[in-house]
């Protein structure tokens, strides 16, 4: 008992390891809890302690949020953050404040936990088989005919047609809506061959609310500084960035890319200049990014963004506002049209918004009914570009190694606050 | 050296190094707020991992998850033992001391997929797959490489081809051998640019299921595993135990954590290469590679 005392006390001092479910409007608060000291956001349910329900979900996340949360070895506890009461998992506490409060709240829910002031949360769902076991012997093997055959352990993995002369078994996974390395509340259902994607399907359930809408969508209907709208576009790209290389492994230089998106001020163009020159020496494009996730030549690229940009079209919403042009504006493009290319393009619209906003002065945006969002063009009526991206997944991923999927669905910066509502949910 | 006395000293190395290792990877990350935290970091993060239980999933393949972080560690171990610290004799002393080691290294295959497979969950699975297309793209090269360091000294025994470098140490003789070694061992202990097990697309891959003593364990076998690798690459291409004025095994420990240095350095600020671009790395550049490094080295050697 005694050692377990001793541990505890150690252990208490040392980081959290916590797991995020992100609703709407905390994906960026929740990228900047990453700088927090002795955080540390996990990217499995199983190193987690804390459980973070960050912002709001749907009544359909119910399910999937207890499950992240009974994967959890525990001693575990769940921390809400701004999650609207009722909650729905049963919460420890519900934090109503900003990054320096939730981080005091996680760090003495985990002391509790571990001292044993609090007990450990037990499991939300029974401990159930998904599907009733039928197999005889311990890996179904028993029975009689073909692999154990009749009665069966599991349905038999599907027989995928030969490729490279092999016939190969398909997987049937499904994957998210709290996976780390998509967007939050993106569930996809996968079929898997080796590594290999063999089909693939959007899950359209919601499992994230709508968002509040930030400066970009207020631009939509009043006239906003400039200013305001490129520091928002810089941070947000950022942020996009820390993202991307986290998951492609170069953890260092995210809590660069997280630490300027949150010290960032207008004009201080050098600083993110150097964090690009870190990136490119981090061989970034040849190691992981350069021609993945190059989309099919006869996708509509219209209104997609830095995406569409990335690719060579010059379009952007910025161009026809008086205000941008005195500051004169051009857009920036690139031509690979990869993930790389998308990259490289966000880095320099970075840099761009920052010198446009060190300049911009009291110089306002108009909006007419069309705004350049970081993720697109934004209109006051219509669809948003996270719509279009998401209807494109299942075109543009299939055939893609897991690896380069992930790095693709990341490159498009999915906003699922954004989506519309499906058509099957009433 | 007896038995014991071996079983001692690789214990205590690849203990000390592991602990090293990892705290050498948690200043290179830029997390903490000072070389004390990252001093104390792995206690802490032991405590945790032992207070945590060891979770399971459904119809795991309970023996494989339980041999295989013993099983990498073990090869960390076999790895280590014909190293010598500093005297030819000074370690295990076997005449064929480098084919063994080539052999567990090669081994840690079996670990590392059975531990993506145990679990019965596809993430981890995944992990196993990578790593087996992994190893298959740089066994070669990096048993080729090892193996020339043979050729001059014209002996397979450890102690034997760091006498040989008493005029020049084989990182010069051999040009291309500490480049090509240091690359394809990150990948065989499953680091750095080549984290693709366990990379953070596959959220922890073949570790994603594991947690508290489990994953302890397995942290600490890789740990120790980097630390058998840094070990025989100062050895083989630095010249191990020899150098002026200090005693030798002291210019064991310096080499071998300037290895691991460079290594845990080039973990945190390299982006983690595709598997297709690092299977097409391994066969199209690191396999010429090595084989002019062996014709090299037997031209010069003749």
């Amino acid at each position: 008992m005694e050692l377990k005392e001793r541990l505890a006390h150690l252990a208490k001092t040392g980081d959290v390891p916590v797991f995020a479910v992100v609703g709407s409007g905390h994906r960026s608060p929740v990228r900047r809890l990453r700088l927090s000291d002795g955080i540390n956001l996990v990217a499995s349910p199983r190193h987690a302690a804390v459980l973070l329900v960050a912002g709001t979900l749907t009544e359909a996340a119910t399910e999937t949020v207890s499950r992240v949360h009974d994967q959890m070895a525990g001693p575990r506890v769940t921390v809400g953050w701004n999650h609207p009461e009722p909650s729905i998992v049963p919460l420890a506490e519900n934090v109503v404040g900003g990054v320096p409060d939730v981080t005091a709240a996680i760090r003495q829910q985990f002391a509790n936990v571990l001292t044993g002031t609090i007990p450990g949360e037990p499991p939300l769902l029974p401990n159930v088989d998904p599907v009733e076991w039928r197999g005889v012997g311990p890996y179904g093997h028993g029975g009689a005919g073909m692999t154990g055959g009749n009665p069966y352990g599991r349905p038999l993995p599907l027989r995928a047609p030969a490729r490279d002369t092999l016939e190969l078994d398909q997987l049937p996974i499904t994957i998210g809506p709290w996976f780390a390395g998509f967007p939050p509340g993106l569930a996809l259902r996968v079929l898997l061959q080796g590594d290999v994607v063999q089909g693939l399907e959007v899950d359209s359930t919601r499992f994230v609310s709508d968002g509040p809408g930030g400066v970009f969508e207020r631009a939509l209907r009043e006239p906003t500084l400039i200013r305001d709208l490129e520091m928002d576009r810089a941070r947000h790209h950022l942020e996009w960035m820390a993202d991307a290389l986290l998951i492609c492994g170069v953890d260092r230089l995210a809590l660069r890319a997280d630490r300027l998106a949150s010290t960032i001020e207008a004009g201080d163009v050098q600083r993110v200049d150097r964090l690009i020159a870190s990136v490119r020496r981090s061989l970034l494009r040849p190691m992981t990014m350069r021609g993945v996730g190059v989309l099919p030549p006869d996708v509509d690229l219209t209104g997609l963004g830095p995406v569409a940009r990335a690719a060579g079209v010059a379009e952007d919403a910025r161009a026809a506002e008086d205000g941008y042009d005195d500051l004169g504006f051009t857009p920036v493009t690139h031509t690979a049209g990869d993930a790389w290319a998308r990259f490289s393009q966000r880095a320099q619209e970075t840099t761009q918004a920052i010198d446009l906003a060190g300049r911009a002065g009291n110089r306002l945006a108009f909006g007419s009914g069309a705004v350049e969002a970081p993720d697109g063009l934004h209109r006051a009526e219509g669809s948003r570009p996270a719509d279009r991206f998401v209807a494109m997944l299942e075109v543009v991923l299939n055939g893609e190694e897991w690896g380069d999927l992930v790095t693709t669905i990341q490159s498009f910066d999915i906003d699922m606050e954004s989506v519309s509502a499906p058509k099957d949910v009433p | 050296m007896t038995a014991l006395g071996i079983l001692v000293q690789v214990m205590a190395l690849l203990v000390v190094g592991a602990y090293i290792f990892v705290v050498a990877d948690r200043l290179m990350v830029g997390t903490e707020t000072g070389v004390r935290a990252a001093l104390v970091y792995p206690v802490r993060r032991l405590s945790f991992l032992l207070l945590q239980p060891v979770t399971t999933t459904e119809r795991p393949d309970f023996e494989a998850w339980i041999l295989a972080p013993s099983l990498l560690f073990g090869l960390a171990a076999v790895g280590a033992v014909p190293i010598p610290l500093d005297a030819p004799s000074a370690g295990g002393d076997i005449p064929a001391g480098l084919v063994l080691f080539g052999a567990a290294m090669l081994i840690v295959l079996v670990a590392v997929y059975i531990f993506g497979w145990a679990p019965n969950s596809a993430l981890p699975m995944i992990g196993g797959y990578r790593f087996a297309a992994m190893v298959l793209s740089v066994g070669i090269p990096f048993s080729l490489v090892v193996l020339t360091t043979a050729i001059p000294a014209e002996s397979l025994s450890v102690g034997m081809i760091v006498e040989a470098q008493s005029n020049l140490w084989f990182v010069i003789e051999q040009p291309l051998g500490l480049p090509i070694y240091l690359v394809t061992a990150a990948a065989i202990a499953f680091w750095g640019p080549f984290d693709l097990p366990e990379g953070s697309d596959l959220a922890g891959g073949i570790a994603a299921e594991a947690s508290g003593p489990r994953l302890a364990t397995w942290r600490f076998a890789r740990a120790a595993l980097m630390v058998t690798l840094a070990l025989m690459g100062q050895a083989v291409f630095l010249g191990g135990y020899l150098g002026p004025v200090l005693p030798g095994w002291l210019w064991t420990v310096i080499k071998t954590l300037i290895l691991l240095v460079i290594l845990a350095s080039a973990g945190r600020t390299l982006a983690r290469m595709r598997v297709q671009r690092f299977v097409w790395f391994g066969w199209v550049i690191l396999l010429p590679l090595a084989l002019v490094d062996v014709f090299l080295s037997g031209w010069i050697a003749l």
